[in-house]
């Protein structure tokens, strides 16, 4: 059986990180990086606005302080204080350490890296690489990943991580690429396998892959799902898949109208129109159709964004990208036609529960979580622009020192439990491709889409909620006889999928049961029927368990400094 | 509008095929949109690779009718203009190992990468604590080749390549060596050039495919040209590749014509020239390639100047500036 020191799943940038986090505290270590894709094919390289951080230089206002309670009042006070303090330190040592390893970031006539404003940022602290700092960032860590050496498993598919005797002891994993089912013994793994926003497939920016395979693995290892509801939705997404329209097109003064032709934000947010903040503008999108003044029904219901009066020549100029992905999902061309929108679900704040920020520990010893599939949280209900990239960048690093710091005093075992997991999906495999007759995966991934927007969505009552947790359920027993379709091991990337959908079921649910719970408004989970944050009931992280059953525990919010007040901006 | 109709290159890890599929025009599909609707309503064997859907990651790219694209930012009526309305024939990437259909094998390609010695070995006046400092222009200067996706566009279609890849690599390993070489915070560029001087540097055929085919603009080729140039600068001017460079520059400051005769006993030696490429140039002859009178003289004088060369003196002047 193969053995590492240290298994790293997931090859985005909280994985690479990691890698290298590992091999600089220690660089002796054994690594192995396991990877679904080629790298670099993750959420990372979507990312267009900056890495938070702030850097010190003369006549600078901004400060670490102010950073961490920007942070915490955008997180509606759900973010753990004291983590974040540290997040925040982290993040500012990231850029510079990633600026002297390489990453080119756009620069001011000093020579210093360049930054911009971020909204609900006080001050301008998100650094940036033009408008591609994810791409940039991912790519100069796969090439320091490369520099240092760490080794890589291309196309191997994460089955399950073995604990045995309550101590993590490695995965097992499928060879995409021969079908082959192989354990890895390994001292520790870390899990950094990026956001589980696929659950709402046909209403998502985020990439194919983002499927949650690490959050359901260690949900079936036996760790908690924390704040699985807080999910963020961004307000322009493209209404046909939900690819991003960023935020500089309303920030050029585009408009948003609806089917009467009006510009609706006058009714929501006179004063700012269509630039108020994010979540202002996605419940003003999603009332508008819900009230019949949307165009379209379904989950293509949507309102227009309409940028013609700016001119053919400021749009060429300006906003070219943003023209370009309206051509290629809408087919038109925005400098005549106002393109369909609608918002879409754009990053997971809830995640694997991580217990020890220092080194991104979670409760089970030797298994560790970085990057969007882990939750400290420091984004509590609603992650501020700009602090995803640092999130990957500082969680990566600290769980790669965390595994590193660990791997001294554990020893490679549990060759049982992992013989016995590979046997269980050698099994899977053959019972699931025989099956004739069924519906497929992608047939139960768009109803789940369609299902967790109705009653996940932007707005949610108890009503919806439960409602979609019936469906959820029914769906999940339709998912137990789903059939794949092919039965050849070779490549079967109809079987990865297959797998993919039954991660997001999981995901899903645990999602549904902690939003029905959470009977408040607070950050991204807005409840019609309980519109007011709830600070005396509900200032605690939902932990999810599965079990056979589905179990719903809380934990407190650690607050050292800031107490909680009204979010106003 | 007709039906679509693909013609798929299928590959299941014993037998090879080409498969037709059918299916209703509409108008705005991109090739990703159409291989989807295939795997998930015709066909759920078709293997392919996709992530981002919008030309930012690189998993998608294929080819179509044996030019590689990216899947996703490609429309399949802008390809049917370009086509006409039959069949688009669509295969995996070339120059690289299938593992089925439309799927190819990174492993080896990402080892050789590591070739370039990518990651940036700062300037000794930099740390880890403080950063660096770069003027926004010298920022500018590497900032295209820094958006490779590592989509493999450029390899697919890279004839040197094709031919061998024992002493070439992918043309993106080459951008990635020149992106570091060139950055001002590089403490020595030389050290992502050296590998590449052994790797097949000098050997790029100039087809220009690479260039050609990046969905984003860049050149590999380019890349070359400036590790070349960085070589030159080094005093790297031995071996027949900086040799067969500087023939060519030569000749264009002395005639402003290439003297063919001159150029492969300048490039590999007298010796070489004489012995090796003797039964070349012995075929040259009987094929009437070259008159045996118009070689010795070529050998023993030169070209005739090109009009105004005077001119053409000026221009490389001012390009060696």
């Amino acid at each position: 059986m193969q053995s590492y020191d240290i298994v790293i799943v997931g090859s985005g940038g909280a994985g690479l990180r990691a890698a290298v986090g590992a091999l600089q505290t220690n660089p002796d270590l054994s690594i192995l990086v396991v990877t679904k894709t080629m790298p670099t094919r993750s959420a990372t390289c979507m990312a267009e606005g900056g890495i938070n951080g702030v850097l010190e230089f003369a006549g600078q206002e901004d400060t670490l302080e102010a950073h961490s309670f920007d942070t915490v009042k955008g997180s509606d006070y759900l973010g753990d204080q004291e983590a974040i303090d540290f997040f925040v330190e982290k993040a500012s040592e990231a850029v510079r350490e990633t600026d002297f390893w390489g990453t080119p970031y756009s620069r001011r006539d000093d020579g210093r890296v360049a930054c911009r404003l971020m909204g609900g940022h006080k001050h301008a602290r998100t650094n940036y690489s033009a408008d591609k700092t994810g791409h940039i960032l991912l790519h100069s860590n796969f090439d320091y990943a490369l520099k240092c050496g760490v080794q890589f498993r291309i196309n191997s598919h994460l089955l399950d991580v073995a604990v045995e005797d309550g101590v993590c002891c490695g995965v097992v994993v499928r060879d995409t690429n021969t079908g082959e089912v192989t354990a890895i013994r390994s001292k520790s793994v870390v899990l950094a396998t990026g956001g589980y926003t696929r659950m709402f497939w046909a209403r998502t920016s985020t990439p194919y892959i983002a499927t949650g395979d690490g959050v359901a693995a260690a949900l079936r290892a036996g760790v908690a799902f924390k704040d699985p509801e807080m999910v963020q939705f961004h307000p322009t997404g493209v209404a046909n898949g939900g690819v991003l329209i960023t935020e500089a097109a309303r920030g050029e003064g585009g408009y948003l109208i609806n089917k009467d032709g009006e510009r609706f934000m006058a009714n929501y947010a006179p004063d700012r129109m269509e630039l108020a903040p994010r979540d202002i503008t996605a419940r003003a999108i999603e009332t508008e159709i819900i009230e019949g003044r949307g165009y379209g029904e379904g989950l293509g219901a949507h309102v227009l964004l309409d940028l013609r009066h700016l001119g053919r020549e400021r749009i060429l100029e300006r906003l070219p990208q943003i023209r370009h992905v309206a051509l290629l999902f809408e087919n038109l061309d925005l400098v005549e036609q106002p393109v369909p929108i609608r918002p879409t679900a754009h990053y997971s704040m809830g995640g694997i529960d991580v217990i020890d920020h220092e080194h991104m520990k979670t409760p089970v010893p030797g298994l560790f979580a970085a990057g969007e599939c882990s939750c400290v949280s420091i984004h509590g209900a609603n992650r501020l622009g700009g602090n995803s990239l640092a999130d990957a960048m500082v969680t990566g690093k600290q769980a790669g020192i965390g595994a590193a710091s660990y791997v001294g005093g554990a020893g490679l075992k549990g060759d049982s439990s992992l013989e016995k997991l590979a046997a269980k999906w050698r099994d899977h495999f053959r019972e699931t491709t025989a099956r004739k007759g069924g519906a497929t995966a992608p047939e139960l991934r768009e109803k789940l889409a369609a299902t967790l927007w109705d009653g996940m969505g932007i707005f949610r009552t108890e009503e919806k909620l439960q409602a979609a947790l019936d469906t959820v359920v029914d769906l999940q027993k339709e998912y137990e006889t789903a059939v794949v379709g092919n039965d050849n091991p070779v490549c079967n990337t109809a079987y990865s999928h297959f797998l993919e959908v039954g991660n997001i079921f999981t995901l899903a649910r645990c999602a549904l049961v902690a939003a029905v719970a959470r009977k408040e408004s607070r950050g991204a989970h807005t409840r019609e029927d309980f519109t007011q944050r709830d600070d005396e009931n509900f200032l605690k992280h939902s932990l999810v368990t599965v079990n056979g059953d589905y179990h719903l525990d809380y934990r407190p919010v650690s607050i050292n400094r800031y107490q909680p007040q009204e979010r106003k901006y | 509008m007709q039906n679509f109709i693909f013609l798929i290159d299928r590959f299941d890890g014993t037998n090879s095929w080409r498969q037709r599929y059918e299916f209703p025009h509409k108008p705005g599909m991109t090739v990703l949109t159409c291989l989807i609707h295939i795997k998930e309503n015709l066909d759920p064997t078709l293997n392919f690779t996709a992530s981002c859907r919008s030309a930012i990651c690189g998993a998608c790219a294929v080819r179509v009718n044996g030019n590689a694209l990216l899947a996703c930012d490609t429309m399949v009526d802008d390809l049917r203009e370009q086509w006409g309305d039959g069949p688009l024939t669509v295969s995996p990437l070339g120059n690289a190992e299938v593992i089925s259909d439309l799927v190819v094998k990174w492993d080896e390609k990402v080892n050789r990468l590591r070739l370039a010695n990518p990651g940036l070995h700062a300037k000794k006046e930099f740390s880890a604590h403080e950063g660096c400092r770069q003027a926004p222009q010298d920022m500018q200067a590497i900032q295209k080749q820094w958006d490779c996706i590592l989509c493999g566009s450029c390899m697919s279609e890279c004839n040197k390549l094709s031919d061998s890849s024992k002493d070439f690599l992918e043309p993106f390993t080459y951008t990635h060596a020149a992106r570091y070489a060139e950055d001002s915070r590089s403490r020595n560029p030389l050290e992502h050039m050296e590998n590449m001087e052994k790797s097949g540097m000098w050997k790029c055929l100039h087809c220009m495919e690479c260039v050609t085919k990046c969905p984003k603009g860049i050149s590999p080729a380019g890349a070359i040209a400036s590790l070349r140039e960085l070589a030159f600068k080094a005093g790297h001017t031995d071996g027949p590749g900086p040799r067969h460079a500087d023939a060519f520059r030569t000749d264009l400051e002395n005639t402003g014509r290439l003297n063919e005769v001159k150029l492969v006993p300048r490039t590999e030696g007298m010796v070489s020239a004489a012995t090796k490429r003797l039964p070349f140039t012995l075929r040259m002859f009987a094929r009437g390639k070259l008159g045996p009178v118009e070689a010795a003289r070529l050998f023993v004088a030169d070209n005739h100047r090109v009009e105004d060369h005077d001119g053409l003196k000026r221009i490389l002047k001012a390009n060696r500036k």
